[in-house]
Order: C-alpha cells, then sequence, then structure tokens
C-alpha cells in the first residue's frame, strides 16, 4: 500500500515536471480560458451590477472549456510514447494510477484557474478580494469533481475511432451537478451568503466519482 | 450482420416523427392563451382528441412493427446459422 | 428449444399487440375526461409510464454493466445495451409528451424545474453512452460502456439533487394540482394498465433485441470459423 502510494506521487511528479518543461497544456488551457472569458464579455457587455449575476456561470464555462482541452493534451501525450503501457507495467495499483492522473489534472486545471481569475476582476471589474478564500475552496472542490470525472472519461473516449471529440459530449451531461453546484456557489459569494450547500453537494460529488473511478480505471485501461 | 437491427430503427424514427407532427399540430390548433393565463391551468382548455388518438396510435403502431421487425430478423438469423451449422457437418 | 422460444415470442406479440390497443381503448373510452385539463390530460396515460420505463431501462443497464464487469458474459453487455436503447426512445416520449401537456395546462412548453431538467440531462447521458459504444472497437467495447453506464446512472441522484436544490433558489411556476391528486378510480385503473403495457413492451424488446444480439454473435463466429481453414 505504501509502496503504491510513492508509486503514484512519483507519476504526479513526473507529470508536473514534464509539463514544467514543456509547458504545452498549462500554456494551451489558460490561453484558452481567458479568450473564452473576453468572447463572452463582447457577447454580454455585462455592467458592474450584471457581473454579479453572470460572472460565475460565465467563469466556469471557461473553466469547463480549458479543462476539457487540458484532459485531451494529457492523454495525447501519454499515448504518443507508448507512454501509457510503460505506466501500466508500473508495480502500482491501477486504481492509484488514476489518482496520480486526476490529481495531475487538478493541479493543472487549478493553475489556468488561478490565472484565469485576475484577468476575469480586471476585464469585469468583478470585486473578489472580500471572499477569495471561499472562492478558491468553491473552485477547488468544482475542479476535483471535473477532474475526477474528467480523467476516466478522456481514457475511454480515447479508445474510440473519434478520439477526443467525443469527450465533451459524455463529459458535459455528467459534470452537470459540479457545473450547478460551482455556480451557485459562487453566486451565492457574489450575494455574500455562504456557499454551503454548494461545498457539501460538490463534496459527495467528489467522494463518489473518486471513489468510483478508483475501482472501474483497471477496467477501463487493461489490454 | 447489424444491418437487421439497423432497420428496424426505421420504424421508431417515423414513430417518434409522428408524435412530435401530430401532437404539435394536436396543441398548436388551439388558442392556448398567453402564459399568464394558462399557468395554473386555470381554465379548461379544449384539445383535439383525435389528433392525440392519432399520435398515440401512430407511436404504438411504429413500436410494433420494430418488434415485428426484430422477430423476422431473428427468425432469418436462425436459419442462416441452421445453414451454417449444416455445412460444418 | 429454439421453436419453442420462437412460439413464446410470437405469442407475446401478438398479446401485446392486442393490449396495446386495448389500452388505447381504455385511454380514450373508459377514462373520463379530467375536469379542468380536458382531454389533454390523457397525455398523463402515455407520459408517466414512459417515464417509468425510461428509468427502470437505465436501471437495468446499470445492473448489467456491474455485473458484465464483474462476470465478463457477453449477454450482460447486450441486455445493458439494449436497456440503454429502449430507456432512450421511451424518454424520448416523455420528453415529448411532457411540453405538449405543458403548453395548455401551464401556459408553457418548458420550464427548468427539477424533473425536467433531471429527465434532459438523463436523455443526453444515454445518447452519449450509445453514441460512445458505436464508436469502440469491439474488442473493448462491452467493458468500456459499462464504466460509462455506471458513471451515468450514479450520476442520476445528484443531478436531480444539484437541480432542485438549485431551483428552490429561485421562485416556481405554480405546479399545483399535479398529476397524482385525487385520481378518479377509473383513471387509476387506465393508469395502472398502462403501466403494465408499456413494462410489458420494454420487457418485450429487450427480450427480442437480447436474442438477436446472441444469435449475431453465434452468426458471426460460424462465419469467421469457415473463412479461416
Amino acid at each position: 500500500m505504501t509502496g503504491d502510494f510513492a508509486g503514484a506521487l512519483s507519476i504526479l511528479r513526473k507529470d508536473i515536471l514534464i509539463e514544467l518543461r514543456t509547458r504545452q497544456a498549462l500554456l494551451a488551457m489558460t490561453l484558452f480560458a481567458l479568450l473564452t472569458v473576453l468572447i463572452l464579455a463582447f457577447a454580454f457587455e455585462p455592467t458592474r451590477e450584471e457581473v454579479k449575476a453572470i460572472g460565475p456561470g460565465l467563469l466556469w464555462v471557461a473553466f469547463a472549456f480549458s479543462g476539457t482541452i487540458g484532459l485531451e493534451h494529457t492523454l495525447s501525450t501519454e499515448r504518443e510514447e507508448g507512454g501509457m503501457e510503460a505506466l501500466l507495467l508500473a508495480p502500482v495499483d491501477r486504481g492509484m494510477i488514476y489518482l496520480a492522473k486526476a490529481a495531475a489534472n487538478i493541479v493543472f486545471m487549478t493553475a489556468a484557474e488561478v490565472v484565469t481569475l485576475p484577468f476575469f476582476v480586471v476585464f469585469y471589474n468583478a470585486d473578489i478580494a472580500s471572499f477569495l478564500p471561499e472562492l478558491l475552496l468553491v473552485n477547488l472542490l468544482g475542479t476535483i469533481g471535473f477532474c475526477a470525472v474528467g480523467t476516466l472519461l478522456s481514457v475511454v473516449t480515447a479508445q474510440t475511432k473519434m478520439r477526443g471529440v467525443l469527450l465533451p459530449v459524455i463529459l458535459f451531461p455528467m459534470i452537470v451537478p459540479v457545473f450547478l453546484a460551482a455556480v451557485e456557489g459562487t453566486s451565492a459569494l457574489f450575494r455574500g451568503d455562504a456557499p454551503s450547500g454548494a461545498i457539501r453537494l460538490l463534496a459527495v460529488y467528489d467522494i463518489v466519482f473518486l471513489a468510483v473511478g478508483f475501482m472501474t480505471f483497471g477496467f477501463v485501461v487493461e489490454e | 450482420m447489424t444491418g437487421w437491427k439497423r432497420r428496424a430503427y426505421a420504424p421508431l424514427a417515423l414513430a417518434a416523427m409522428a408524435l412530435a407532427l401530430t401532437a404539435v399540430t394536436a396543441v398548436a390548433g388551439h388558442d392556448t392563451g398567453s402564459a399568464a393565463a394558462g399557468y395554473a391551468g386555470a381554465r379548461p382548455v379544449p384539445a383535439n382528441t383525435s389528433y392525440l388518438l392519432g399520435a398515440f396510435l401512430f407511436v404504438w403502431a411504429g413500436l410494433w412493427a420494430y418488434l415485428a421487425a426484430l422477430h423476422k430478423g431473428q427468425r432469418r438469423l436462425e436459419r442462416m446459422i441452421g445453414r451454417l451449422e449444416e455445412k460444418e457437418k | 428449444m429454439n421453436r419453442n422460444r420462437a412460439l413464446i415470442d410470437s405469442i407475446l406479440l401478438i398479446l401485446l399487440g392486442a393490449l396495446m390497443v386495448a389500452d388505447l381503448f381504455l385511454i380514450f373510452r373508459f377514462a373520463p375526461v379530467e375536469r379542468t385539463m380536458g382531454p389533454i390530460q390523457k397525455i398523463f396515460y402515455f407520459h408517466v409510464p414512459s417515464a417509468w420505463v425510461a428509468f427502470l431501462a437505465f436501471f437495468v443497464t446499470f445492473l448489467a454493466s456491474v455485473t458484465y464487469l464483474v462476470t465478463k458474459r457477453e449477454s450482460h453487455d447486450c441486455v445493458a445495451s439494449s436497456s440503454a436503447a429502449v430507456g432512450m426512445l421511451f424518454c424520448t416520449i416523455v420528453l415529448v409528451t411532457g411540453p405538449i401537456w405543458g403548453k395548455p395546462v401551464w401556459g408553457i412548453w418548458w420550464t427548468w424545474d427539477p424533473r425536467l431538467t433531471s429527465t434532459l440531462v438523463l436523455w443526453f447521458i444515454y445518447v452519449a453512452y450509445l453514441l460512445i459504444r458505436s464508436y469502440l472497437p469491439g474488442a473493448r467495447r462491452a467493458t468500456l460502456s459499462a464504466v460509462v453506464g455506471i458513471f451515468g446512472f450514479l450520476n442520476v441522484p445528484l443531478v436531480y439533487m444539484s437541480i432542485r436544490w438549485w431551483r428552490t433558489q429561485h421562485p416556481q411556476p405554480v405546479l399545483a394540482g399535479g398529476e397524482g391528486s385525487g385520481l378518479d378510480p377509473r383513471m387509476k385503473l387506465v393508469f395502472f394498465f398502462s403501466l403494465f403495457v408499456f413494462t410489458l413492451l420494454y420487457y418485450v424488446i429487450v427480450r427480442l433485441r437480447v436474442r438477436l444480439g446472441s444469435l449475431e454473435a453465434r452468426a458471426s463466429r460460424l462465419l469467421e470459423e469457415r473463412r479461416l481453414p
């Protein structure tokens, strides 16, 4: 068990190291999130009051899109160099490989979100300073849920003939609870309320799907 | 091999379309009033019973045709398998 | 044994046809016309049983997916996929009949009510399930779609919870006097009859499709064998 844990940690470290050297996924994800925020600003031209109403939804549209890009990317690197086979040969429990992969996705997505937030504040004149810790907590829980489902489904869709194209088609309906709870939680923060309901729902979602992903990942990657 | 299943989808699609078309005409034919008037079902709303019956009948017919197609395909396959097994011997 | 099975299937088909016609007769002749809603209420006898069958079908898909992963038996995968396809069909019927009823009664086609929204999300999940299925390579299809089937169904309660909780933050359209309140006994009878007919219909479709699936597998195996030597 400790060996599994160490193995998972080294997989995570490997993914982060590669990313820090190449910066491919992070750059693409962050730019895409920023562009989405920008395009939605053109589309709605919100006033300061309107930002409170549509801002949370807008942020999460950007996060979900850029997260999808990240999921597709982490998988394509593993496939290109036959990395997945090598990974499966490692004496690490398959469930732990899943957790490591999900953790890597969570780290990248969170990084892209953290970069996007200041731009959101500037472009939309939004005031988030007063509830920043809570906002980050809601974001993190939402990101965990998104990646828990996304990591597993991206491995499934990568094996279809259409490759990544099908990922959003199956991922978006599945993350409806994450999306709703994260948006509603962020809206509550903008209104000055506590997002306790959202946090509870997100926590349940995260635990359920991390557990199911842990149990089923072995079936998804078996050769 | 899967041709049978795919062909059997045709009646399903037909039934769904018929349902949508018939039912939309059934409702659209009447002045259902503005959203405010209709909200709590405050007043009796006329609806064309024969249109409704037609829609339901279409769906039933489509589904039954689908079943019959499946059944027929099954019998054909069975005969084919029988012939193949005959040749084996 | 084969002949017996075909005979049972034929009998089921004829019986089902008769029951379906009887159901229509009961709905339009026997059941009384609802006082406030008028004849449009008769959609209820189609709408609610379809919803029941859709949920049942998705639940069966979930169960069959789990048992497939445990046993790796082809027939379980066949049950899962057939049930998902039939569930999709009935889910579509629910989503089409709902607005048709809602427009004259509520005055609006659609409302973001938890039940409506969850059904729509469910529909999308199983469309994706069937789509992914059709694009997976044959050898991996059963296992991978079983995992998707499990993920999809576990989402159902969470989707419902999240939407209900999200909606209660906003004023809801008036849904008072819902379907279940104070049904006439004749209406109740017709409703349960309809429920029975729909469930039987579901069973027969899945039964025939599973049988067809196993026959197809056998036929393609036989064809392979012939090609090999």
